[in-house]
């Protein structure tokens, strides 16, 4: 049976209080088809965002960010149907996939990589292996 | 709580039933109270998503549907979002899950407007 979403929610709201700083709850919001929370917390100096809303279908939609100490994107992940993303997946055939959500990574320079879906656990991997904590 | 095909049995404090009988059939005044409510309540729902999805339009100067058709179009739109908020894509899917709320009360109102 799949876990219950609220129990869902409250794991990734305990792991990142167990990884990051100053974990602060902005939204929280638990629907019977649709669930969203959205935290923020300190990671040394960049401020770590993560949001993800939980579909009743079973999907998650999400954006994990990193932004430096000047509130700028450092480094970013999520699945909107981005249509840069769209292109860079299905070429000259992107349009018969607009609506698509497609995992995808933005940089500081906001260029954009294809990635694979990505959870609160692979955002947490990333950040250990590529940020110091300073 | 007993149901059957079309309807739905709910026990309702007898007082109740003896403070409704003078004024008619009381399966029909319980009816309408319930009808009543209903329509508040959705009416309540309707107005906090509203509310909840007012800061995303007045940040992006536009409704959620031209919103998502130019994110997922207007390849210029997107690259210039980012400076308008660096976590645009945050606002877009929390944007969404009220459109989407929404919609799904405006559908049950509909319904009970059918009833």
């Amino acid at each position: 049976m799949a876990e219950p979403v609220g129990a869902a929610l409250d794991a990734v709201i305990t792991k990142a209080q167990a990884v990051l700083q100053d974990v602060r709850l902005v939204r929280r919001d638990e629907r019977p088809a649709r669930s969203l929370i959205d935290f923020e917390g300190r990671w040394g100096i960049y401020r770590i965002i993560v949001s993800e809303i939980h579909v009743a279908d079973g999907s998650v939609r999400y954006a994990y960010y990193v932004l430096d100490a000047e509130n700028r994107l450092f480094q970013g992940f999520d699945n909107s149907p981005d249509i840069r993303a769209s292109k860079q997946r299905y070429g000259p055939d992107y349009r018969q996939h607009l609506h698509e959500r497609v995992p995808h990574q933005h940089s500081s320079e906001d260029t954009l990589t294809l990635t694979e879906p990505m959870n609160f656990d692979a955002f947490m991997t990333w950040l250990t292996s590529h940020l110091p904590r300073g | 709580m007993r149901e059957t095909e079309n309807m739905t049995t709910v026990a309702i404090n007898s007082k109740y039933v003896d403070i409704l009988a003078p004024l008619g059939d009381v399966q029909q005044v319980v009816d309408e109270a319930v009808r009543r409510y209903a329509v508040e309540k959705l009416g309540e729902r309707l107005a906090e998503l509203r509310r909840a999805m007012r800061p995303f339009e007045e940040r992006y100067g536009c409704p959620y549907e031209l919103f998502y058709a130019r994110v997922t179009t207007d390849e210029d739109f997107v690259a210039g979002l980012r400076e308008v908020n660096p976590t645009w894509e945050r606002d877009f899917h929390t944007w969404e899950f009220y459109v989407e709320e929404l919609r799904e009360w405006l559908n049950r109102l509909e319904q009970l407007s059918m009833l």
